[in-house]
């Protein structure tokens, strides 16, 4: 298999430039991770972030033949070659893979992504209804990866100000969590020109997500809770495609 | 067909405003010169529908 693999390090780089690797596929090479493993052992410089290899932790979230994804969960069989590996797009770059998410978390600090109720709490739990759990459907599930926000333009553009499809989807679960007693501060935490009005509904983070989430809806609910417009029911998850990313022509 | 035009114009430059307003939003970073932009786009489409208004009544005339 070739891959083109985006190699940075800025003690004696001046940028980021493309290096071409070629490896022999193993039978135990299922997913692009178990490749990328076995690359280190050719190229010990090579730097990524990875743990769970399941598809929950985030890791190593990355660009791959131009849209972001796990590699964990991305099938090699399905990968077009040469396959072309950036680090997450509008990101600052630590070093070859690996990005700082310093903002990215900063914005989803900034939704005050925490249970907001100061009511004397009850013996055993703070008692929620099927129907108002299955409201968070759709946005607890986010691993906060990266993806999404980082494949957004809007966010490219002001990754400062736009707090970003994770940050809105994560304020989307507290919003709607009715154990929550917060609802209009974050409500006007969010209405700003920038904050959430950034969004142009490109979608680029629904089409990406690699657990299959759409913060687009979510930002929709956010928007129409604003105008006090309530909507029944969650958020849509849909099976990640199984085809992957760049799909073999 | 006066106040035809008048709501033609109204639904243009409110257009103008919304899309023009957006893009200064995203791209122009520094906030004085945002808000000068801003400003001038403001005044210039308020200039638009001035001088549209005054057209009219010239015709109406």
């Amino acid at each position: 298999m070739k891959l083109s693999i985006s190699r940075y390090n800025p003690e004696h780089d001046e940028a980021p430039y493309l290096q071409d690797y070629e490896i022999e596929l193993t039978p135990s090479d299922h997913m692009l991770l178990d490749v990328l493993i076995r690359l280190k052992a050719q190229d010990h410089t090579l730097t990524l972030r990875k743990s769970c290899r399941e598809g929950i932790c985030g890791s190593d979230a990355m660009n791959i033949n131009g849209r972001n994804g796990l590699a964990c969960i991305t099938p090699v069989g399905d990968l077009r070659e040469p396959v072309v590996l950036r680090p997450l797009p509008g990101f600052p770059i630590i070093r070859d893979l690996v990005v700082d998410m310093t903002n990215f978390l900063k914005q989803y600090h900034s939704i005050s992504p925490y249970l907001i109720n100061d009511e004397a709490p009850p013996d055993k739990e703070r008692l929620q209804s099927p129907t108002e759990r299955d409201k968070l459907n759709g946005a607890y599930e986010c691993i906060m990866c990266g993806c999404c926000s980082s494949q957004c333009p809007s966010f490219w553009w002001n990754p400062d100000k736009f707090v970003g499809p994770a940050g809105l989807i994560q304020a989307y679960r507290f919003i709607f969590d009715s154990r929550d007693r917060a609802t209009q501060q974050r409500l006007d935490n969010l209405n700003d020109a920038y904050r959430l009005f950034r969004c142009r509904t490109i979608m680029n983070c629904s089409e990406v997500c690699p657990k299959g989430l759409e913060p687009s809806h979510a930002i929709e609910k956010i928007r129409l809770k604003m105008l006090k417009i309530d909507t029944p029911g969650g958020l849509p998850v849909h099976r990640a495609s199984s085809i992957g990313n760049g799909e073999k022509k | 067909m006066s106040v035809a035009i008048l709501i033609f114009f109204a639904a243009l430059l409110s257009h103008m405003w919304v899309g023009l307003r957006d893009v200064l939003l995203d791209y122009a970073r520094p906030a004085g010169l945002r808000c000068f932009l801003l400003g001038l786009l403001g005044i210039s489409l308020f200039g638009t529908a001035a001088w549209v208004l005054w057209l009219l009544l010239q015709v109406q005339n």
